[in-house]
């Protein structure tokens, strides 16, 4: 019973520390996809209505670009794009754009909601996650003004 | 349509005069036997029962005898008609009462009769009212129809009315049935005794003046305790509403100090109220109480004395019973006149515009020819407070050709453009088109002529189809009145229009000139032009099949669905594609629809219901299906308790996902805890198993991903498959369509049917892939109209909002461009972004059409033929980029 999505989700940096109840959940509520190498799984400004967790494949990060698009970063199996714009609630802030054949995991945005009230657990590890984010881009803001 | 009479009984009367007549006549048929029936009982009482007619020892009378007796100056004489017949007593009395029975049968029929015209008449007279309040809203001016609050109309029009309709019924037959009624009463009781005659009158009359006027107060009183209350209503939302205010301010003690009063009046009304209620009850049954009084001993008195016999005295008593109930009732019928009129008057007050547009029956005018320029005389606009909305402006339009007209939004342009399009009709000057003006022309006729497209769609709730085509219902009332119809009778008689909606009201002449005319391509082609054939190309993918299919359309849909199927595979997009294989497993489905492998028609075999149903039942039986579905229900079921059980219920993702509603969950939870004792599978009952199943048929592998196929299972399901479509009852035929090769599945999107398939969900952008692959596919094979016009069937819903905005627009664009209007006004900021291509196509499709477009300041406008610019309510400019500017009239106009 989903043996193989919560094997991945455990895996994830995001979901790592969640009670396996809640992680099961996770792989049940969630949708399996499979996009194609260019297929784009959101782009810029779409409102943010999931997280993906990337099962194989490679994705790339872009913003739009006075040109073309500028790739700002890459993601690949494990990882998790799209969770920041859910919790914000605003627009997609880069567009995420399947680099090569890439099964992922979509979770809707009500589920990750529903389950940071429900369960004080995960709400705790989740902040856990992001604040952790925060920290690191913080880091890399410093290093790059003393630059 | 003439204006409604603001009078309520002139209104009723001027229409259902005839009808009121008929049942004053029935009324005074019916009061000889209302007499009769007054007079007979004395007639028991002296003659039959007291023997009166048996006098001086004979043994038989004379009953039913007939002459007619001439009075004496005229000589005196009877001539007999009818000599009647010998009773002795006991047949005489019987004959008697039976003739008092047939009166009461008679006079019963004759209720009958008046209150059932009485009711026909006022229902018949409501159907007109509601109608002519209707269609006096369609004769409103726009400018004032946007004003009215929808609600509240609907509400004036349904509800307000329907006491109305239910006085009109009583308003001249109620005091004339009850008048006639009492007064014969009253008459008999005189015939019988002057005395108890002129009491009887006075306590009725004491009772129809003190009455009435002890009542005005409690109306009154009930019509304050009603402001009263609105009032407290009004204040107490309005408290709740300014709550944070009077909780920071901390003045909470005035806000109770002030309900608390509000509620002190309110009971003081209601006391008064009491007061006059019951007065008025205890005067009432007194009065009606006291009378007897006076007729047992009185009447009594006069029968001892011999002037009144007992039979008198009996029939004086019950005629007496017939009288302050139409006393009383008069009464109320007064009050309800009084009641009625008022609303009466104030619905008809809401609907008296102060300037109407042209009525209906205008004849059509001859449009002007399509090169007759456009001309503005001394046109202004002000709105309901006198600002100006368009400033004086003379101009001269040629035509055809596209028109800019540029401001910022709510300048001249807007009035201008608004004034073309009949939503403003209260302006002044006149605007011309060679001799027809187009203040003078009728909304039909103008409708002919102009298209306007405003902001904002109005689509009503029907198909694409019937929104497109709705510019174009205007040609169903010249049919002729066919007096079998019944409808068509009662419609005529109240004097309303009797043609039917669904008549063909289709104007064709404007849609083309062809002579038999395919209206759906006249319909496509308007929607191309408009924007939106491409958006109705993907709802018709998507739309079902027809269940009437004609032959031929299947043949090529069966068709085409190699050809797509070849094309499929060597564009390496079949993977995208589930197809129906008869002979596999499909795990992106249910196993109902495994099972079933054909689509359901109707609800017996819908999912919810198909274990429900006694067929299948048998082939789940009989193919050993049972027990490894109880199983996978257990297993869904358990799966569900262990990871739900510990949501709060109404969460989003419980709601979704979970495959047992919460309240099955306890069922479900105990059917487990069984399942799981030693031999707790033979206790599961029978209800129990019957759910379980139906848990299980829902179950799909690729969507639920819980293992529970495996391949033993998918064997069986298969083999079930088999023998459900072999043994199928001929009686479900038309319950299940299935999937054949060979054969096109009804009620199945036209995609399903050329794919054979379904397009994989969990595979990102398969379905506009697809779509986009198909379309090559449709184009080739000649069915891309088809699905076209399976697109126009897709509804709209209630003000379109089953559609996206953008295709909104373009049906409301289309539905003007469908009668190929000669003006074309297109009021709409929203085409901004590609508008000049948009208008360029249109008038290259539209040769013979004027444009107006409406653009933001600053917009280029190069392309247009004639420009016009406005500053505020001020035409700044005219200028035709070909030609040269009309700076001269402008001087004129706004000097």
């Amino acid at each position: 019973m989903l043996t193989r999505e919560v094997e991945v989700l455990q895996k994830a940096p995001l979901f790592r520390k969640l009670p396996a109840g809640r992680i099961k959940l996770l792989a049940y509520a969630g949708e399996l996809m499979t996009y194609e190498a260019g297929d784009y799984l959101f782009r810029h400004g779409d409102p943010s209505d999931a997280a993906y967790t990337i099962f194989d494949g490679d994705v790339e990060a872009t913003i739009p670009g006075p040109e073309e698009d500028v790739v700002v970063g890459q993601f690949g199996a494990g990882e998790v794009v799209g969770e920041v714009g859910v919790f914000t609630g605003n627009p997609r802030s880069v567009s995420i754009r399947a680099r090569t054949r890439t099964n992922v995991l979509r979770i809707p945005s009500e589920v990750l909601t529903d389950l940071i009230h429900d369960c004080p657990a995960c709400a705790a590890s989740i902040t856990a996650f992001m604040a952790g984010l925060v920290e690191r881009l913080i880091d890399r803001v410093s290093v790059a003004s003393h630059h | 349509m003439n204006e409604i009479d603001p009078r309520l009984f002139r209104y009723i009367w001027r229409y259902s005069r005839r009808d009121q007549l008929v049942i004053l006549v029935l009324i005074l048929l019916q009061l000889p036997f209302f007499f009769a029936t007054l007079e007979l009982p004395k007639r028991i009482v002296n003659e039959g029962i007291q023997g009166g007619a048996f006098r001086d020892g004979q043994l038989t009378a004379n009953l039913l005898s007939f002459s007619i007796d001439l009075p004496d100056f005229l000589g005196g004489w009877s001539v007999p008609v009818f000599s009647g017949f010998l009773f002795n007593q006991l047949h005489y009395l019987l004959v008697l009462s039976g003739i008092f029975l047939l009166l009461t049968l008679i006079n019963g029929w004759f209720r009958y009769e008046i209150n059932l015209r009485k009711g026909v008449l006022g229902e018949r007279m409501m159907r007109r009212l509601r109608f002519d309040l209707f269609a006096t809203l369609l004769c409103f001016r726009p400018e004032d129809i946007r004003t009215v609050k929808p609600a509240e109309v609907a509400s004036m029009i349904k509800d307000e009315v329907e006491p109305i309709g239910g006085f009109i019924g009583d308003a001249f037959v109620q005091p004339a049935m009850l008048g006639t009624q009492a007064l014969t009463a009253l008459a008999f009781i005189m015939i019988q005794s002057l005395w108890l005659g002129l009491m009887a009158g006075g306590i009725v009359a004491v009772q129809a003046v003190i009455i009435p006027y002890l009542r005005k107060e409690q109306l009154r009183l009930g019509r304050e305790r009603q402001l009263a209350s609105r009032e407290l209503a009004g204040r107490i939302g309005e408290i709740v509403d300014a709550a944070p205010a009077v909780l920071s301010h901390g003045v909470r003690e005035y806000s109770h100090a002030e309900i608390s009063q509000r509620l002190s009046v309110l009971f003081n009304i209601r006391v008064a109220l009491y007061n006059r209620k019951f007065a008025v009850k205890f005067l009432n049954a007194l009065l009606s109480q006291i009378t007897p009084f006076f007729f047992y001993s009185i009447g009594g008195y006069l029968a001892l004395k011999g002037s009144l016999d007992i039979g008198q005295l009996v029939a004086v008593i019950a005629a007496y019973r017939e009288l302050p109930a139409p006393v009383k009732e008069l009464i109320d019928w007064d009050q309800q006149a009084a009641d009625v009129s008022i609303k009466y008057e104030q619905i008809v007050s809401q609907f008296s515009p102060t300037r109407r547009l042209a009525s209906l029956n205008s004849a059509p005018v001859d449009l002007p020819s399509v090169n007759q320029p456009i001309q503005f005389d001394d046109v202004r606009v002000a709105d309901g407070r006198g600002a100006v909305m368009l400033e004086s402006m003379n101009a001269r339009i040629a035509r055809p050709g596209t028109v800019a007209l540029v401001g910022a939004a709510g300048s001249g342009r807007d009035s201008l453009a608004r004034i073309l399009g009949q939503q403003i009709s209260g302006y002044r000057g006149k605007v011309t088109c060679g001799a027809t003006d187009f203040a003078q022309m009728s909304s039909e006729s103008l409708g002919r002529l102009v298209g306007y497209v405003g902001p904002e769609p109005y689509l009503i709730n029907a198909t694409i189809r019937q929104n497109i085509l709705f510019s174009l219902q205007r040609h169903g009332g010249q049919e002729a009145f066919d007096p079998k119809d019944r409808d068509a009778r009662e419609a005529k008689r109240a004097g309303l229009p009797y043609w039917r909606k669904d008549n063909d009201w289709l104007d064709y002449t404007s849609v083309g000139d062809e002579e038999v005319l395919d209206l759906d391509s006249a319909v496509i082609a308007a929607l191309r032009l408009a924007g939106g054939a491409d958006e109705v190309y993907f709802l018709g993918l998507e739309g079902p099949l027809d269940i009437d299919l004609d032959h031929a359309l299947e043949a090529r849909i069966v068709a085409a669905r190699a050809s797509t199927r070849a094309r499929l595979e060597t564009s390496g997009l079949s993977k995208l594609i589930t197809f129906f294989d008869p002979d596999g497993f499909n795990r992106n489905a249910s196993i109902a629809e495994n099972l079933l492998f054909g689509l359901p028609i109707g609800d017996r075999l819908a999912n919810n219901d198909l274990c429900a149903d006694r067929y299948v039942r048998s082939i789940l039986e009989a193919e050993a299906l049972v027990d490894p579905l109880i199983n996978i229900g257990l297993r869904m079921a358990e799966f569900t308790i262990d990871m739900f059980s510990s949501l709060p219920p109404g969460g989003a993702i419980v709601e979704r996902m979970s495959f047992i509603r919460a309240a099955d969950m306890p069922d479900f939870r105990m059917m487990v805890e069984t399942a799981q004792a030693p031999q707790g599978r033979s206790h599961l009952t029978y209800v129990w198993r019957f759910k379980l199943v139906a848990l299980a048929l829902g179950y799909c592998e690729a969507r639920h991903r819980l293992g529970l196929v495996d391949d033993v299972l998918v064997e069986r399901i298969l083999r079930a498959r088999r023998s459900f479509s072999h043994f199928l009852p001929a009686n479900y035929a038309r319950y299940i369509e299935f999937y054949r090769p060979d054969r096109v599945i009804r009620g199945a999107p036209l995609r399903d049917n050329l794919l054979f398939g379904r397009v994989n969900g969990s595979v990102a952008n398969a379905e506009r892939r697809v779509a986009a692959f198909l379309s090559d596919v449709l184009r080739e094979t000649g069915l891309e109209d088809e699905i076209l016009r399976i697109g126009l069937s897709t509804p709209c819903g209630q003000s379109g909002r089953l559609l996206t905005p953008t295709l909104r627009h373009a049906v409301n664009l289309a539905r003007s461009l469908v009668k190929r209007p000669q003006i074309l006004v297109y009021e709409a900021g929203y085409i901004a972004p590609n508008a000049h291509e948009k208008v360029a196509g249109l008038a290259r499709a539209l040769p013979a059409t004027t444009i107006f477009v409406s653009l933001d300041e600053g917009t280029d406008a190069a392309t247009y033929s004639t420009i016009m610019r406005f500053e505020g309510a001020r035409l700044q400019q005219v200028t035709q980029p070909g030609g040269n500017a009309q700076g001269m009239d402008l001087e004129q106009a706004s000097g």
